[in-house]
């Protein structure tokens, strides 16, 4: 059976996003300056999921190696199989990590350029790309029993409402 | 002025990611994920005191954060070590057990 906490704490971790974003889009944040805060909102948890991710999956590939009522073939097929499903969740953390690299890179081109509606456009397209990468991301990190924070709901009103 | 803010934003968000980074590396498996999450929560309210105290000044000082530190990668090296070493002692142990017998 799977322990609940980590779930928990993703939720209550997501809900602190909710109510301090919906706290400060009511301050007359500008466009950039929302998009900066999720940017950097999204590293935070993107590097606690890293965290997770790394921890977890070696907390169960040495359970699984060094399980005893299992022979050491059986062992060290179970532990490679577990090396094998996180190497998916990790891929799929990189290519969030990466569409989060390109959104900076356009948050960076709006500080050099000016917050033109074409870059704001941009900005939006990309925080946008994010969410289904973030879902894979949950989902895969699900399948090997490693809960992430589930998507910010924050992330969807940014892309549906500015 | 806009050093000494740069300065003050960036030591709020860097205390934010020390402790992140002290969470950790403490505990077991739940207090690290737990600490992950928690320090995630702690960078959001830091956040949001920056950007209370400095307004619209923050948003540059972010973006350059953001520019500076890039997001983490997964990486399972030492996954895999551990699992190594894990074999490697199961093996050395049944190499004894007959021995031993």
């Amino acid at each position: 059976m799977r322990d609940p906490r980590p779930q928990t704490l993703a939720i209550l971790s997501v809900g602190l996003v909710v109510a301090v974003l919906s706290a400060l889009s009511g301050c007359g944040a500008s466009a950039l300056q929302v998009h900066a805060q999720t940017a950097l909102v999204l590293r935070g948890v993107n590097d606690a999921t890293v965290t997770a991710l790394e921890t977890g999956c070696q907390h169960r590939a040495v359970a699984a190696a060094t399980n005893p009522d299992v022979d050491h073939a059986q062992a060290s097929a179970d532990a490679h199989a577990v090396l094998a499903h996180c190497q998916v969740a990790a891929d799929a953390q990189h290519a969030f990590a990466s569409a989060l690299d390109a959104y900076v890179d356009q948050l960076i081109i709006a500080v050099d350029e000016g917050d033109t509606a074409s870059i704001l456009d941009r900005l939006t397209e990309l925080a946008r790309s994010l969410i289904p990468l973030y879902a894979d991301l949950a989902r895969v990190g699900g399948d090997i029993g490693v809960d992430v924070p589930e998507l910010p709901p924050f992330l969807s009103g940014l892309t549906n409402g500015h | 002025m806009a050093i000494e803010h740069d300065k003050q934003i960036v030591g709020a968000l860097e205390t934010a990611g020390t402790v992140i980074d002290a969470v950790g590396v403490v505990g077991g498996l739940d207090s690290r994920i737990s600490g992950g999450f928690r320090g995630a929560g702690i960078l959001i309210r830091a956040i949001a005191a920056v950007v209370k105290t400095h307004g619209e000044e923050a948003t540059r000082v972010m973006i350059h954060d953001l520019a500076q530190r890039p997001p983490k990668r997964a990486n399972l090296v030492d996954a895999e070590a551990a699992v190594d070493a894990a074999l490697a002692a199961r093996d050395d142990a049944a190499e004894d057990t007959p021995e031993d017998a």
